[in-house]
This record gives C-alpha cells, sequence and structure tokens, in this order.
C-alpha cells in the first residue's frame, strides 16, 4: 500500500510542477509579452488556472492524510521557507484575479509588476524547500534562516525558477499565435541555456550535499531544457521542458523514499475512496485539457 | 503574548477571512444555478444577464476564498503539528477526501464554467454550474467532518496521553454521522443561503432605489434602470434569505440538543455570568481531566446573544417584506429598500459571532477533551510566529479590502459592461472605446 500512496503522491506532486508551473512561468514571462497582449497571454493560461494549483493541495492533503508526521515535518521545520512561498502563491493569484477587474494604466501596470515578482519569488521558494529537503530538514524544531537560505538551496531556487520560466514561454508558445508566440520562442531560445546550466550544477553540487543515484534521474532535466531549444513544434517543445520541471522533483522522491516509505499509512476509508476518486479526477482534468487544446482566438472566453 | 496566542489570533484571522468570502459562495451559488436554468429553458435575455452580473460577483469573490483556503490548508503543518502527531491520519482523512473528491472538481468545472462561455453547449454550461453547487457543498460537509471530529470526536480510538497519544478510525460512519458535524452543517447551510440572498437583496435594492431625477418628485416619477433586472433579483433574494434565516435559527437552537452532553463548558459559559453553571462544568472536567481551567473565555456570550437576538428581532420585519416580492410592490418603497441596503453587513457580523462561539467556546481544547490547544501547537519561538502573523494578516487583509471594494465596484455598476461570458474581442474592443463588433455575441 506504502507504493501506492508514494506513486499518487509522486504523480501529484510532478502534475503540479508541470501543470501549475506552466501558469507561474507564465506570470514570469509576463513582461516579456508587450502589454496589449498580456490579458491574450492571462486569458492562454486562465482555464487551467484553479484546476493546476489544485495538484499541489491534493498532493499536501494526500501527503497529510497518510503521512501526517511527514508532512509536518515538512512545512514546519521549512517554515522561513513556507512562509514567504505561500505568500509568493497568494500573491500571484491575487494579481491573476484582479488585475483585469479595473481599467486604467496604473492599475494594470502595478499589477503586471506584481505578478511577474510574485510568480518569481514562488518559483524561487518551491526550489529553497525542495534544496532543503536535499540538505535534509531537522527531525524536530525548524531550520535556521540561515541554513534554509545557504548557497545550495538558493541554487536550487535559482533553478527552478530558470526552469519554469522556459516552461511558462514552452507553455504560452502552444496556446498563443503572432507576435506574443514568437516573444515566446525568443524567451525560451534566450533562457533555456541558462536553466540547462544552472540544472547541471545543481544536479553536480547535489552530489557533494547528499549523495544519491537518483541524481542520475534529475540529469534528464537539464538534457530537455537544451532539447526544447531545438524543438520547432510547440506541443514537443512544452513536453520537453515538462520534463525538465518534473524530473528533480521526482528524483528528490525517489531518494526520499527509503525514509518516506515506511511512514505511509491511510485509514481504509481514504484507501477505499481516494485512489477511484483520483482517476475520476484525472477524466474531467483531461477533458479540460482536451478542450482547451488550441491556440486561443478573438472568439475566447476572457476573464483574467 | 506567547506563540501559542499569536498562532491563535493567525488562526482566528485567516479562518475568519476564508469564512467571509466561503458563505458567499455556498450562498450564491444556489442562486447562480437557478438564474442559470431560467436562462438555459427560456432563452431570455433578463436571464442572461441575471447570471452574467451575478456570476462575476460570485467569481471574484471566489478568488479570495481560494486565496485564504491556502493558507487555511498549510497552517495546520506550520503550527499546529500537534493535530498532525496524535490525530494526523483521523483528521487528515476527511481533509484529504475533501480536496480530492470535492475542491479539485469544483475548481476544475468552475474553470470550465468561466472560460467555456459561450464554447459549450447551453444545458452542458448549466451543468457545470450545477456541478460547482454540488461540489461545493460536498467541501463544506468533508470539512464539517474534520471540524465535529475536533468538536467531538468519534469513530476513533485513542492510545496515550497528551501530545504523545495517538488517534486511528475505528468507525468512519461514526465520524460522518458525528451530531456535531451534521448539526452545524443544517446551521451553517442556511446561514450561508441567508448570506447570499441578503447580498442579492442589497444591492437590488440599491439599484432599484437609484434614480437620476433632481427633485423628490422627479425621483419618485422615475421608474429605475433595469427595473425587471433588480425586480426579480431582489425577489429570489428575499424568498432565499427569508425562510433561510428562520431554519438557520432554529438549527442554532436544535444543537443545544446534544451541546450539554458534547461540551459541556461552552454551553455553560453561554447564559454569560451563570457561575453555578460554569462552576459545575469546571467540577465535571476536572473530575474526568485532572486539575486545570477548563472554561472558555466568558466573553462568548456576547457574540452569542448577537445571533439570538438578531435571529429573534429580524425574522419578524422581514415576514413584513414578503409579501413586497409581488409584482412591482417593492420598487417604490424607497425607506424599505435603504434599510435592505443597510442590512447587508449583518449575515457577516453574524457569520463571524457563528464562528467564535463555535471555536473560541471549545477551549482550551483543540480536540474536544484529548488534546488541548497548547499541547497542539508547534514549539516555535515568539519572533517566528509574530512575522508569519504579521505578514499573513496585512497581506489577506490588503487583499480582503481589495476584493470587496471591487466586488462594490461591479456592483455598483450594474449588469452593463460585463467581463464574464465576454469574449476577448468584445472586451479589447470596449476597452479601446469602440462599439462591440456583432459577430462576438452570437458565438
Amino acid at each position: 500500500m506504502a507504493y501506492l500512496w508514494l506513486t499518487l503522491i509522486a504523480l501529484l506532486a510532478c502534475g503540479w510542477t508541470v501543470l501549475d508551473g506552466s501558469g507561474t512561468g507564465v506570470g514570469m514571462i509576463a513582461a516579456r509579452v508587450a502589454p496589449a497582449d498580456r490579458r491574450r497571454l492571462l486569458t492562454a493560461y486562465g482555464p487551467f488556472l484553479l484546476a493546476n494549483e489544485m495538484w499541489l493541495i491534493a498532493a499536501a492533503g494526500l501527503l497529510a492524510a497518510v503521512s501526517p508526521v511527514t508532512e509536518a515535518r515538512l512545512l514546519s521545520g521549512a517554515y522561513v521557507v513556507v512562509v514567504p512561498l505561500l505568500a509568493a502563491w497568494i500573491l500571484r493569484d491575487a494579481s491573476f484575479w484582479l488585475r483585469a477587474r479595473r481599467p486604467g494604466r496604473v492599475w494594470r501596470g502595478v499589477w503586471d509588476r506584481v505578478l511577474v515578482a510574485a510568480s518569481t519569488a514562488f518559483a524561487g521558494c518551491t526550489g529553497v524547500l525542495l534544496g532543503n529537503v536535499v540538505q535534509g530538514l531537522p527531525a524536530s524544531g525548524t531550520v535556521s534562516p540561515v541554513h534554509a537560505y545557504g548557497p545550495f538551496p538558493l541554487l536550487c531556487g535559482a533553478t527552478m525558477a530558470a526552469l519554469l520560466a522556459v516552461h511558462g514561454a514552452t507553455f504560452a508558445r502552444t496556446r498563443l499565435t503572432g507576435d506574443p508566440a514568437a516573444r515566446a520562442t525568443a524567451t525560451v531560445r534566450r533562457l533555456s541555456p541558462y536553466a540547462a546550466g544552472l540544472a547541471l550544477t545543481t544536479v553536480l553540487a547535489s552530489l557533494l550535499v547528499a549523495p544519491s543515484p537518483a541524481a542520475a534521474l534529475a540529469l534528464a532535466s537539464p538534457l530537455a531544457v537544451l532539447a526544447c531549444r531545438a524543438q520547432t513544434s510547440p506541443p514537443r517543445a512544452f513536453a520537453c521542458s515538462a520534463i525538465a520541471v518534473a524530473t528533480p522533483v521526482l528524483a528528490l522522491l525517489v531518494a526520499a523514499s527509503g525514509t518516506l516509505l515506511p511512514t505511509m499509512n491511510a485509514s481504509p476509508v481514504v484507501t477505499a475512496l481516494l485512489p477511484p476518486a483520483l482517476a475520476v479526477t484525472l477524466l474531467y482534468q483531461a477533458a479540460l485539457w482536451w478542450l482547451f487544446r488550441r491556440p486561443v482566438n478573438d472568439r475566447a472566453a476572457v476573464f483574467f | 503574548m506567547s506563540a501559542v496566542d499569536l498562532a491563535r489570533i493567525q488562526f482566528a484571522v485567516t479562518t475568519n477571512a476564508h469564512f467571509l468570502f466561503v458563505v458567499v459562495t455556498l450562498g450564491l451559488a444556489p442562486l447562480i444555478a437557478f438564474m442559470q436554468l431560467r436562462w438555459t429553458v427560456t432563452g431570455r435575455e433578463v436571464h442572461e444577464r441575471m447570471t452574467r452580473f451575478w456570476g462575476q460577483i460570485y467569481v471574484v469573490n471566489y478568488a479570495l476564498g481560494i486565496v485564504t483556503g491556502i493558507v487555511m490548508e498549510f497552517q495546520f503543518a506550520l503550527n499546529w503539528t500537534g493535530i498532525s502527531h496524535v490525530a494526523g491520519q483521523v483528521f487528515g482523512a476527511p481533509l484529504a477526501l475533501e480536496t480530492i473528491l470535492a475542491f479539485f472538481a469544483e475548481a476544475t468545472f468552475l474553470g470550465l464554467w468561466i472560460f467555456g462561455w459561450g464554447r459549450l453547449p447551453k444545458w452542458l454550461h448549466l451543468g457545470l454550474f450545477v456541478l460547482v453547487t454540488l461540489t461545493a457543498y460536498a467541501s463544506a460537509y468533508w470539512i464539517m467532518i474534520a471540524n465535529g471530529f475536533l468538536q467531538h470526536p468519534v469513530g476513533a480510538v485513542l492510545s496515550g496521553t497528551g501530545r504523545a497519544a495517538t488517534a486511528r478510525i475505528t468507525d468512519f460512519a461514526a465520524m460522518a454521522t458525528n451530531p456535531n458535524t451534521v448539526g452545524a452543517l443544517a446551521h451553517l447551510l442556511p446561514a450561508a443561503l441567508f448570506t447570499g440572498g441578503m447580498l442579492v437583496t442589497a444591492v437590488s435594492a440599491y439599484h432599484l432605489r437609484r434614480r437620476t431625477g433632481r427633485t423628490w418628485a422627479e425621483r419618485r416619477r422615475e421608474r429605475p434602470e433595469n427595473e425587471e433586472f433588480f425586480v426579480r433579483s431582489i425577489r429570489l433574494g428575499l424568498l432565499v434569505a427569508l425562510p433561510a434565516l428562520v431554519w438557520t435559527a432554529i438549527q442554532g437552537y436544535v444543537q443545544f440538543g446534544y451541546l450539554g452532553a458534547d461540551q459541556p463548558t461552552k454551553v455553560a459559559m453561554l447564559g454569560g455570568s451563570a457561575a453555578k453553571a460554569a462552576a459545575a462544568a469546571q467540577a465535571h472536567m476536572v473530575a474526568a481531566h485532572g486539575p486545570g481551567a477548563y472554561l472558555p473565555p466568558g466573553w462568548i456570550s456576547v457574540p452569542y446573544a448577537i445571533m439570538s437576538a438578531t435571529a429573534e428581532t429580524f425574522a419578524l420585519p422581514l415576514l413584513f417584506l414578503l409579501p413586497f416580492v409581488i409584482r412591482r410592490w417593492i420598487v417604490r418603497r424607497r425607506i424599505l429598500l435603504k434599510v435592505l441596503v443597510w442590512a447587508l453587513p449583518v449575515p457577516f457580523v453574524l457569520v463571524v459571532c457563528g464562528w467564535l462561539v463555535r471555536e473560541v467556546g471549545r477551549q482550551p481544547w483543540v480536540i474536544y477533551g484529548v488534546l488541548r490547544t497548547t499541547d497542539a501547537a508547534t514549539p516555535l519561538s515568539t519572533g517566528t510566529v509574530a512575522a508569519s502573523l504579521t505578514v499573513f494578516s496585512l497581506l489577506i487583509g490588503f487583499l480582503m479590502l481589495t476584493d470587496w471594494l471591487l466586488m462594490a465596484r461591479l456592483a455598483r455598476r450594474g449588469p452593463r459592461d460585463l467581463t464574464l461570458g465576454a469574449s476577448l474581442a468584445e472586451v479589447e474592443a470596449r476597452e479601446a472605446g469602440h462599439p462591440e463588433p456583432a459577430y462576438a455575441r452570437t458565438i
């Protein structure tokens, strides 16, 4: 049973980095698109915003049910990282929702800046949190700020931010046409070498901090970023950047599986209801992706 | 102040912020589903505009519900790890099932509803909002299972004491039918409907009152703008709010049927300075759990008095209002309309009062009779919790205020230039100051 829970948590966590990560990336690259096209960019991502962030809420919820002590240790152990992470997440969402609620250049300009800053901070904090897990969190109590924001976590933060920015740009390419799509392509070209370099450095640095054979899996990340630079087809480029953002998380879970598996154990009601419910969830999620698979046009419904 | 006090303040701030938006979500959703049903059946423009106008207010409100909910979910594992250690699997089960069975579906279907506007078959689009409504109510039920367990732990066995104890579920059916879950839900859901109904009523009353004429006589003769729109809305709002309030009050008192046995200390303090009852409850708890202070703060009798007084004084005037929903009778009743506009804060005040009585009333326990609040708190330094409290209070306070101002602005503008249900070309043309292209409305 523990293997099933770990697989489902890995599915939700990697799903979150791929899906919601593309939204964070969209937020990060919003300033690279002309101001007149920003509504179009947010409309391209709009249908997925609510559904995608559910993947992290579901991952945390599942972890709380099958291994509450691990969830408590992860979140309260990395308190000084989790609080800014949540604050950045809230601000990213708020700028998506509130930006379009009023006309006016000042209002929109302020929320554009908040969107870029909060998305970048959210991506960075996610990386710092993962870096802290690699370093190892204290068995009890919380990690000190100096340690939590040490060189290795900061490197992880920068890597995550770079990877998600590329990923956001490859997402934008799949659902936009014309000038904003061309700018997204240029962003992928410009950023992907840096992202690949950072990812490679992080993998090598992790061998010094906490050597694990799972690091070999994370090597797929820099390779996939470089591959997405070479792709001309937008869906394939998106698939490559998805691999690039998901593999570090997957590698981390594989490396931690030895400590995680013995703690995992759920009540019978969760065992009976949750796996089938998750299967149904995947079905309507797939319906959502299928329905909004084409690039947005002038007739697309807006809200953000 | 200790770190525990600060963590409690943070919990109270974020939970109440969340609650104020969630009741509007729960209260408006069935009304909007009804409006959209009428639009789908009749195809009339007034019903379409009603769905879009109230739907837009609903969605803007939803934003803060989500944002505050994020802090809610994560702060258990940040500030209250004692719950995870003692009853993590029990308390975590309904929360995990809520996220995957209800919240996930609600969020996905809401995204489909907003962005599928004009692209999906009409009945499918209606079906999506019905699903959004049902999953929101399912969500409330799962959350109340978790909360009911904290109020009155049934369906689980506990081994050990204090922070070293561990609980596991033995009877999930008992958890799901806990009177402290079902009873509270039966009180809370009509309260949400009362809030949604009053919101629609107050905004409609504002528009029905607003005329442009200069003199009183002119304004009296003038017909309100969008008269049919707001008469229909206020009728629906009042017809939902009135029975919902009565039902809320009845279900409030019904809870005393089991609370006296399940939470004697809470009931003892609600009577205010009923020293005898309080002393008896305290003695009873000392006998069961050893020496200690087991009474919640005495001030919870104040929010309780506000709730019961409002229930008793508000229901009669509302009954008096009932005949005015016939035809256009309410349109000229300018004083009545003014009262209805100013009644808007009432449901929100009541909701906070209800939270205070229920949640502060069970102190000093997190899990009543099992785990004390002080034992549940994560051992953190005061500075750490103070920093987190400051960050979240300022951020959520600022966003709440912004969101409410935006909702007020949308409500005041009335049903014109709606964004929800508009196309990209339509909104871009509107903002550029051009007339709307004809094709945009026919998709």
